[in-house]
């Protein structure tokens, strides 16, 4: 009965279009990155027009199941997700366990070339309110 | 439990020795909150008609940016930008405005990172 919902979902929220939407989105978007790294190699030339409709044949059509993925991948960590799971592997593992007591796991950053990384650690390894003084009670 | 049984079955208990770190309530905190944030421009979308005409002005201004840094000023440029504007702007806008505060609010800007951090420092012991 359930399994039976699935496509009338798909028909009201209408996923199916939205998803194939987001696709040519995308395909427009690998196109555009294809033809910019073309040109900006190999000017604009009759070779790179050739080098164009080949490579963007063979990205969009034939193997786009590939390309697609990876460039969205790519997209994501140049807009850092790496630095993400740095933060959640990383820099706090264990804090919930008792990371920041004296007694708790150590929090260690084990990968990281990331600046602030370990600004972060010892910013979470102190106590809370530890760092600044209250003023008086009035 | 069926879904614990299942998850035993896949992981063993590896899956929970790492819950005893409280990882997967902190998962949880960290997907609600993502989701939260997310949601927050679509509904100032809709409820004030004015953000919403904003946040598309802003979203064609970043299309037509983007992709005139691809190809540069002419007429392929405004092509591509009109077939972006339909499916981004006009026919999937909430989606976009989403995405938009998502990637560039919390990715590039790196708020994210602040939001993981907070919820851990809001869920440690001691």
């Amino acid at each position: 009965m359930s399994i039976a919902l699935i496509p009338t979902m798909f028909a009201l929220l209408s996923i199916g279009e939205f998803f194939s939407d987001m696709v040519f989105v995308l395909k427009i978007f690998v196109l555009l990155t294809i033809i910019s790294w073309i040109v900006m190699h190999l000017g604009k030339g009759p070779l790179s027009i050739v080098l164009i409709i080949g490579i963007s044949w063979f990205v969009l059509f034939d193997a786009f199941w590939l390309f697609g993925g990876t460039y969205v991948l790519m997209m994501l960590l140049t807009l850092g997700v790496a630095g993400i799971f740095i933060d959640l592997f990383f820099v706090f593992p264990g804090f919930a366990a008792g990371g920041g007591k004296p007694g708790g796991l150590p929090a260690e950053a084990k990968m990281s070339s990331q600046g602030g990384v370990n600004q972060r650690m010892n910013l979470f390894r102190q106590k809370p309110g530890g760092t600044r003084k209250l003023p008086p009670p009035m | 439990m069926y879904i614990v049984r299942i998850v035993k079955k896949m992981f063993g208990n590896r899956f929970f020795e790492i819950n005893q770190q409280g990882m997967l309530q902190i998962f949880i905190l960290i997907v609600i909150a993502l989701v939260v944030v997310v949601t927050i421009p679509v509904l100032v979308m809709k409820v004030f008609p004015a953000a919403d005409l904003i946040m598309r002005i802003i979203l064609i201004f970043l299309i037509f940016t983007t992709v005139r840094g691809y190809l540069g000023s002419g007429i392929p440029t405004i092509l591509v930008t009109g077939v972006l504007i339909y499916f981004l702007v006009i026919k999937w806008a909430y989606f976009t405005a989403a995405m938009y505060i998502a990637v560039y609010f919390l990715l590039a800007l790196q708020v994210f990172s602040i939001v993981i951090f907070g919820i851990g420092m809001g869920m440690r012991k001691g």
